[in-house]
């Protein structure tokens, strides 16, 4: 029995001229139904690689998924075509948010026309229904004057509330699955709480899933109740938010935890990473890893319960401290 | 002026809105306003010619022997031809005959030029590399000499000078197309529509053609004069419009014969293309600087 949403032994390269390059080593990551999941990890780790995974829009032909299964709701995202993908599963269930709400808007059309036509393409609405719509999605993610707002182009609207019209594009037909891609990136602290706010909310009222996609893990602490960490393509820790954030297992979790800032007495500690040699055939972290040893080289650690069942860390000396 | 202006500029709906904000930026230039004025001009007696010009018939085969060749007089404003028919009334029905020739021709042009340049960008790989290829073939051909080809291919008529001149034209706009929307297919919202659901078809004809128009508007309103240029040669060559048609290349080229002794009988088709050409080339100019946010001067 599989969860509502499970990666199996996922492998995804990216294409250069001599190899294959990995990029992306899950072995397995389940999310529950009405769950939030964050996954955090710094640029480059496969975070956002992952999520264009799920919707099956790797660019091609960089990008080749080598091995594994997507389950979602009982059916392997990966066995499906690309029509099937396009037709049944993007906008009707999996939704996404973009990293930049900048960009994410096409710039020459207004944002009532860019509303009006998903709704028109996926369920058919037109004339009045159809602007009806738009002005209750608009209301749905809480943007005051939704009604001239729909009149208004992508750059005649500031960054939280260009998020918005791409939350409520987003979810507009009836997604149940939600990837969020670092949706505060770029964002004003104060407008960050906002959508962040506005996306816990939607999951609750619409019971929808949500994976969370950042590079803070203090975001992901607040927000999400479970969390993997991503480091170069593969999860090396996951468990219960405040477990992870509190007693982190992971050496590289440790850092990260440890750069965060608390309060003014205290300076942020960025423990300098003393670089070591890569260890091609043993821990990715190895070359940053300050407390790794020579066993470390020689073999992968896998990603294993410690301590609690929960709580699992891919590394050989997180059970013996 | 200013705060009258944007004040009705708010209430109109964005597309107008669009319009009406280039327009106005248009007007503000005393070159672009004069060309602006001078096409207005041209689009009015074109449509107008039947009842602007003094003899109407002598637009097309009437003949009127014991007037020819009389210089210009108040009677004559232009003077008259080898077959005594009024200049001034032939020129004007002209003016239709350019304008809508190099429309016909521009459109046809840009209805080829366009989708193929949206779909090349869009998909990319061996569609791609298959219509620029294409595109290649008829780029490696002088212009006026693939149209000439063309139009002596077809026989000579309006109509094929038209046809050839939009054979001859599109690649141009696939070109440009093709150039931007390459650029355009990597934005972030291409990549939205395609998460949110939508089929790269959908996706290059809603969102990238749309973002690409831009410097094909500038282009064609250029060529727009070009066009008129081109169709005035190949009619002077005898490859398209055919006596008696009053087509200002034709009228240029019978009047090659009495070129000494009537000068009014080149002059003034001469003057009639120069203005119209000109007219356009600098609307163009001010279009491209106007839908550039960057050069635009407020």
């Amino acid at each position: 029995m599989s969860a509502y949403f499970e990666i199996k032994d996922l492998l995804v390269g990216f294409r250069t001229f001599e190899e294959t390059r990995p990029v992306l080593n899950i072995e397995r990551l389940a999310i529950e139904r009405g769950e939030t999941y964050g996954l955090v990890g710094e640029s480059g780790a496969g975070k956002t690689v992952l999520a264009l995974t799920i919707l099956g829009l790797l660019p091609k032909p960089a990008g080749v998924i080598q091995r594994g299964e997507i389950w979602f709701d009982g059916e392997d995202l990966l066995k499906k075509s690309e029509s099937e993908l396009a037709s049944l599963y993007r906008g009707k269930r999996l939704a996404m948010i973009f990293q930049d709400p900048m960009s994410t808007l096409n710039p020459v059309f207004t944002v009532g026309q860019q509303i009006e036509r998903v709704i028109e393409y996926h369920q058919g609405l037109r004339g009045h229904s159809r602007t009806q719509k738009a002005v209750e999605l608009l209301e749905m993610v809480k943007l005051a004057d939704a009604k001239n707002i729909l009149k208004k182009y992508p750059h005649e609207l500031s960054g939280g509330q260009r998020q918005r019209v791409v939350i409520a594009i987003a979810l507009s037909c009836g997604a149940e699955f939600l990837i969020a891609d670092e949706p505060t990136r770029n964002l004003d602290v104060t407008i960050q709480a906002g959508i962040l706010q506005l996306i816990d909310e939607l999951r609750k009222n619409l019971r929808i899933t949500v994976l969370f996609i950042a590079n803070n893990v203090s975001l992901v602490n607040v927000f999400c109740k479970r969390v993997g960490i991503l480091y170069r393509g593969k999860l090396v820790e996951e468990g219960p938010s405040p477990l992870v954030i509190r007693e982190p297992l992971h050496p590289y979790t440790q850092t990260l935890i440890s750069a965060l800032p608390r309060d003014r007495s205290e300076r942020p500690r960025f423990s300098g990473f003393e670089l070591k040699p890569e260890a091609p055939q043993g821990c990715p972290f190895y070359s940053r890893c300050p407390i790794g040893v020579e066993f470390c080289v020689q073999q992968q650690p896998r990603l294993e319960a410690v301590i609690r069942p929960e709580h699992k860390a891919a590394c050989f000396l997180a059970r013996s401290r | 002026m200013l705060a009258r202006f944007s004040e009705v500029y708010q209430s109109l709906s964005p597309g107008l809105r669009e319009l009406r904000l280039t327009l106005y930026l248009l007007n503000r230039n005393a070159l672009q306003r004069a060309s602006l004025i001078v096409i207005a001009f041209l689009v009015v007696v074109a449509i107008l010619a039947p009842w602007i010009a003094p003899y109407p018939s002598h637009a097309f085969s009437a003949t009127n022997p014991q007037d020819k060749l009389l210089p210009p007089s108040s009677r004559y404003l232009m003077g008259t031809d080898e077959l005594g028919r009024d200049l001034f009334s032939r020129i004007i029905f002209g003016t239709r005959i350019s304008l809508q020739t190099a429309l016909v021709a521009v459109g046809l042009a840009l209805l080829i030029g366009v989708p193929l340049g949206a779909v090349a960008g869009g998909l990319g790989g061996w569609v791609d590399e298959l219509i620029m290829r294409i595109t290649d073939v008829f780029l490696s051909f002088p212009p006026l000499l693939l149209a000439i080809a063309i139009a002596a291919f077809l026989g000579p008529s309006l109509g094929n000078a038209m046809l050839a001149i939009a054979i001859s034209w599109w690649p141009w706009y696939t070109r440009i197309i093709r150039g931007q929307a390459v650029s355009v297919r990597e934005r972030q919202f291409v990549r939205a529509a395609l998460a949110i659901g939508a089929p790269m078809s959908r996706i290059i004809f809603r969102h990238i053609l749309p973002n690409t128009m831009a410097p094909v508007i500038v282009q064609a309103s250029m060529d727009l004069g070009g066009v008129i240029l081109t169709i005035a040669a190949l009619s002077f060559l005898g490859l398209g419009a055919q006596p008696p048609t009053p087509e200002w290349g034709l009228l240029i080229s019978t009047s090659r014969t009495y070129f000494l002794n009537a000068w009014w009988y080149s002059t003034f088709p001469g003057i009639a293309i120069f203005v119209t050409v000109l007219a356009f080339n600098l609307i163009g100019d001010g279009i491209r600087e106007v839908l550039d946010p960057r050069t635009r001067k407020f």
